[in-house]
């Protein structure tokens, strides 16, 4: 007979930690909040046993984490900064393969570029400036992370708002919300983010002049020197096109599951009670689907990357000298199949990240889903019980 | 092995073991279960929910589904008196052959037990062409009209265009059981055919099912957990508790002579037909986890006359007449009767 | 059936409106550019003023917007647009690029997406949690995460050398037909043409459907798998139905959603198409309205939108009219 013995994996008691680390912070701040969620704490240990369980998950999750600190640390480990073309130094620098290695004179220019003389291995190879491919990758980085966050927040938060009001409220508003919602979907995204992203750069950089502490955040987030300052026009304007792109999906996702919900006895008891509809919508209706939410979310940082690199490749989004990795394939494919690290690179960094938050959230989305985690669910109960057993 | 005492059985069913491989552990659903069916009578297995009553009845076919596995045990078809065919050692293909068609099923919910995409008629045909009975479903349409009109289905002809979202209830399951008789089975196994339809259409039902019997010469395998129904439309009863039959009898005995002390206290918390009640009672205590059953007899923890053996030693099933059997220490002589 | 027409009524009296809001938006964004698009239309600062002073009264430059988007839509629909960009007609560049390029390839596309997505997701789902199912959702998710644009290099690069693809010439067959030419060409069955089409063809579209492919076997998968733990399921094992058929029952009530899906996407295709007709040097119209949308040529774009637009709708209205005929529940 084979009987299911079952311990917790040094990943169960790393997860354990965290929400019982959280669990006391939250504990400390508000007192009485660990008692009063105990439930949910188990829920949450039961989500991670579900992922720990999911390879495909974990690399997903290492990936990401990788990609993360890229954007991170990148602009500060990467050996030279993005604008640096080494081509005046050395010609041989000049679409240079992986690996090699030129030699920097000591010269004034040089030295004023911020490279110190003697030898220099570009890594992953360079491009017709004498620009390091990996310098740049690393940057870009940076660029995909920023821009996917503040796309898919704002994006997927504008969309949640709506579908919140228009499940919740019904009648008019929700007729009036999907009307427009509908109009928006009618036709590809895309089109109207190449619109936008060609026009709106004219009208950001006169803004830019007029507020100059906007473009120094954001010139500091993106790792930016002050010379490009001009150039982050063209990223706010592609971050623009895409929240105007990417809200209605959000909007009709949120509002099924919001009408759903909201016909559920508990929501009628709140009304009831007399709680305000602010606080239905964000304590009773909104915890209800956020599972399926983040999931999709998840997968969707991954497409806003995508989407990002595409508008770049197209011309349409991060303009030279930035570092951007739909740019650098862009601006590489005219010296293909010479130099084909200019493509084979920043694609094969587009696709590993882009497939790490794609099996990230494919794994959270089992978690979150009941009917899976039911498996996993018996085998935590007898650890549970095992470790009642033990204490008792 | 327990002795089985049918004059002419059309099924038998010798010492069935099943398990179900869940990532919580194995479920022990059925342990050693024996019971052989007389052609052409009703037979019941009755039992609480979860007592295994369902699991028994698919496992005549081989119909039990990962991460379900037949262990152990016989299953004996005797399609003529004299033919006999071990269905657990066929192919999944020859099985296929019987399933459909010599034995068929009606479900307990009529709702979702037909495909809501096609048509009533359509899916009766195509019952009928799976088993080669017809070459074109369009052939089976008149033959789904006359099944229809059999199940007492008012305007069978407009009926058969009908999709089962069309239908009440009541009229699909009287679809379903039309099906079932697609192709004049020998055996037909009801598992719990009336528990999601309203009062007055379980009347109904019954009262169809019981027509259908003396038409057809149908066997009824019946599957239920209503003692009321059993009296009504049962010729022997076996009683099932957590994987297990505890007692079989025919049905006037059972309900006259009740042995086994879950029968007892099963026909004190039912209204018992053949005799008055001042007021039902409940068994105490619940069903038994079956992945954990309890040692020996699998009813000790509840039972109000457990003795010391029947924690350790499973009781062995005795004849204590000619056709009334138990399963309980009671009555292996090793401790006496109760008053 | 009368139910049916209520429907399409009902469906035409709201295309209208979308319609004008989708090529409103456009309309909006476009003439938010800042300057004087006359000057730059005209060849930017060395432009004669006569030139620009010519087009200002032609396109009512001077005009408030919705006067400019009036007589917009007036001589788009009239099919009398001129660009004022390439100086030619509108209507008619468009609909060439469209019926003989774009088309044929998110056509060829949405039959590779439903060709492979479709069987591999019910593959995925019979052959749940074995190494076939992982093959397969690790394929779907690679799919989605693959970007085209990068990896269509260097399969050129890799397959062309050994002459499995052909990346230029794209000649018309000399008869018309429907007017898209492999459609035509498979009408008179002229299997060259054709063979032709498939070489030129077979890379960017299969490159334009991949994501599509990974989306499709995911829907697939999940609606099949749905469909599978369905009572019906067990009651046809029950009366002996042989594997194959039961298969075709849960595929069919798993087809729903998959069509939605279906629906939706092929928007995203003809999307898709500028990033791929670019790289693949096809004169399709996503590159075409890339071109005018890098000259600020707003009326192309906003008369390609219009176009894309009623293709996304119809296609959609189609899909809702499938539903009644997959799924005899459905009410219109």
């Amino acid at each position: 007979m084979p009987e299911y013995v079952y311990v917790k994996n040094p990943l169960d008691k790393l997860s354990d930690a965290i929400i019982d680390a959280y669990a006391s912070f939250m504990d400390k701040v508000k007192p009485g909040w660990k008692s009063k969620n105990r439930g949910r704490i188990e829920e949450w240990k039961l989500m991670f046993y579900t992922l720990n369980r999911s390879p495909l998950g974990i690399a997903g999750a290492v990936l990401v984490a990788f990609f993360i600190f890229l954007a991170i640390f990148g602009p500060y480990l990467a050996p030279l900064s993005y604008r640096t073309g080494l081509v005046l130094c050395d010609l041989k620098a000049r679409l240079a393969p992986p690996g090699t290695v030129i030699t920097i004179p000591h010269k004034d220019y040089c030295i004023r570029m911020g490279v110190h003389p003697g030898k220099f291995k570009f890594l992953l190879g360079s491009d017709n400036y004498g620009r390091d491919l990996w310098s740049r990758i690393l940057y870009g980085a940076r660029t995909s992370l920023l821009v996917s966050i503040l796309v898919v927040s704002i994006g997927s938060g504008i969309g949640i708002i709506l579908g919140l009001i228009s499940g919740y409220y019904g009648g008019i508003v929700d007729e009036v919300i999907m009307r427009i919602t509908d109009m928006f979907l009618a036709f590809p995204g895309l089109i109207l983010a190449m619109a936008l992203s060609a026009t709106l750069p004219y009208a950001i950089q006169g803004w830019f002049k007029r507020h100059m502490e906007i473009a120094e955040i954001l010139g500091y987030l993106f790792a930016v020197k002050r010379i490009d300052y001009p150039a982050l026009a063209s990223l706010l304007s592609v971050i623009i096109a895409l929240w105007a792109v990417w809200w209605p999906g959000y909007t009709r996702l949120v509002r099924g599951s919001a009408l759903s919900v909201r016909e559920n006895t508990y929501v009628e008891a709140a009304k009831a009670l007399g709680v305000s509809d602010l606080s239905i919508m964000l304590k009773h209706i909104l915890p209800n689907m956020i599972g399926p939410i983040l999931a999709y979310i998840t997968m969707d940082l991954g497409g806003a990357i995508l989407t990002e690199a595409a508008l770049s490749f197209l011309g349409l989004g991060a303009v030279p000298p930035l570092a951007d990795w739909g740019r650098i394939i862009y601006d590489g494919s005219q010296y293909f199949p010479y130099a084909w690290w200019l493509v084979a690179f920043p694609t094969l960094f587009i696709f590993l990240t882009v497939f790490g938050f794609n099996l990230l959230g494919d794994a959270l989305r089992d978690a979150f889903d009941p009917r899976t985690r039911r498996s996993i669910e018996f085998k935590v109960k007898k650890i549970v019980a095992k470790e009642e057993a033990q204490e008792a | 092995m327990t002795e089985l005492r049918c004059n002419d059985p059309i099924i038998e069913v010798h010492d069935l073991y099943v398990y179900f491989y869940t990532y919580a552990g194995v479920v022990r659903a059925i342990e050693g279960v024996s019971f052989c069916i007389e052609r052409g009578e009703t037979y019941c297995l009755v039992g609480e929910t979860g007592c295994g009553k369902s699991v028994t009845s698919r496992a005549l076919t081989k119909l039990i589904l990962p991460p379900g596995r037949i262990e152990k045990g016989k299953v004996y078809y005797y399609p003529e008196p004299s033919r006999r065919i071990d269905i657990l050692a066929l192919s999944e293909e020859e099985v296929k052959k019987i399933r459909g068609n010599e034995i068929t099923y009606i479900f307990q919910d009529p709702g979702t037990a037909l495909d809501p995409l096609y048509t009533i008629g359509y899916q009766i045909a195509e019952t009928m062409l799976v088993h080669g009975r017809i070459r074109r479903i369009k052939e089976g349409i008149p033959h789904a009209v006359e099944l229809l009109r059999k199940t007492l289905i008012p305007d069978p002809e407009r009926r058969v265009k009908a999709y089962p979202h069309e239908l009440s209830g009541g009229m699909k399951q009287r679809a379903v059981i039309a099906t079932a008789l697609a192709n004049n089975p020998k055996l037909v196994i009801a598992d719990e055919p009336t528990t999601a339809l309203d009062a007055t259409v379980q009347a109904q039902i019954m009262e169809l099912l019981r027509k259908l019997k003396k038409e057809e010469g149908l066997t009824i395998l019946l599957i239920t957990h209503n003692m009321g129904l059993v009296a009504e439309m049962c010729d022997r009863v076996a009683v099932m508790y957590a994987g297990t039959i505890v007692e079989e009898a025919p049905t006037e005995e059972l309900f006259k002579n009740p042995l086994h002390p879950y029968t007892r206290l099963l026909l004190r918390a039912v209204p018992n037909p053949l005799r008055r009640m001042d007021k039902l009672e409940s068994i105490p205590g619940t069903v038994p986890n079956l992945i954990y059953p309890p040692p020996g007899c699998r009813f000790h923890p509840r039972c109000p006359h457990a003795m010391d053996i029947c924690r350790e030693e499973r009781p062995p099933e005795i004849w204590v007449n000619e056709s009334h059997r138990v399963a309980c220490h009671l009555y292996t002589g090793k401790a006496s009767l109760p008053g | 059936m009368a139910e049916l027409k209520k429907f399409l009524i009902r469906r035409l009296l709201t295309f209208v409106p979308t319609l004008i809001g989708a090529t409103f938006i456009v309309f909006i964004i476009a003439v938010m550019i800042p300057g004087n698009p006359a000057q730059l239309w005209a060849g930017g600062i060395k432009a004669s003023k006569q030139t620009v002073e010519l087009l200002i009264k032609e396109y009512h430059l001077n005009s408030p917007w919705y006067v400019q988007y009036y007589y917009f839509m007036k001589n788009i629909l009239s099919g009398k647009a001129i660009s004022p960009v390439t100086n030619t007609n509108i209507w008619k560049s468009i609909t060439t690029r469209l019926l003989q390029v774009t088309l044929p390839l998110t056509l060829f596309s949405f039959i590779l997406i439903v060709a492979i997505g479709i069987p591999l997701g019910v593959l995925s789902a019979i052959k749940r949690n074995t190494w076939i199912d992982n093959v397969a959702r690790a394929f779907a998710l690679i799919g989605i995460s693959t970007p085209i644009f990068g990896i269509a290099y260097i399969l050129i690069f890799w397959l062309q050398p050994h002459g499995l693809v052909a990346l230029a010439g794209m000649p018309l067959p000399k008869y018309k037909i429907t007017g898209i030419p492999p459609i035509d060409a498979l009408l008179k069955c002229d299997c060259h043409y054709l063979l032709i089409f498939v070489k030129r063809m077979w890379l960017p579209a299969f490159l334009l459907a991949l994501a599509g492919i990974g989306v499709i076997t995911r829907v697939t998968r999940n609606s099949f798998l749905d469909a599978m733990s369905s009572e019906y399921v067990v009651f046809m094992e029950a009366r002996g139905f042989p594997k194959r058929r039961i298969y075709m029952h849960i595929l069919k009530n798993s087809l729903t959603p998959v069509i939605t899906i279906l629906g939706l996407m092929f928007g995203g295709l003809l999307a898709g198409a500028p990033i791929i007709e670019t790289i693949f040097g096809l004169p399709g119209l996503g590159r075409y309205l890339l071109q005018a949308i890098y000259n600020f040529d707003y009326l192309t774009l906003v008369a390609g939108v219009f176009f894309v637009a009623i293709i996304y709708i119809t296609v959609n209205l189609l899909v809702d009219i499938l539903y009644g005929v997959i799924d005899p529940r459905v009410r219109y």
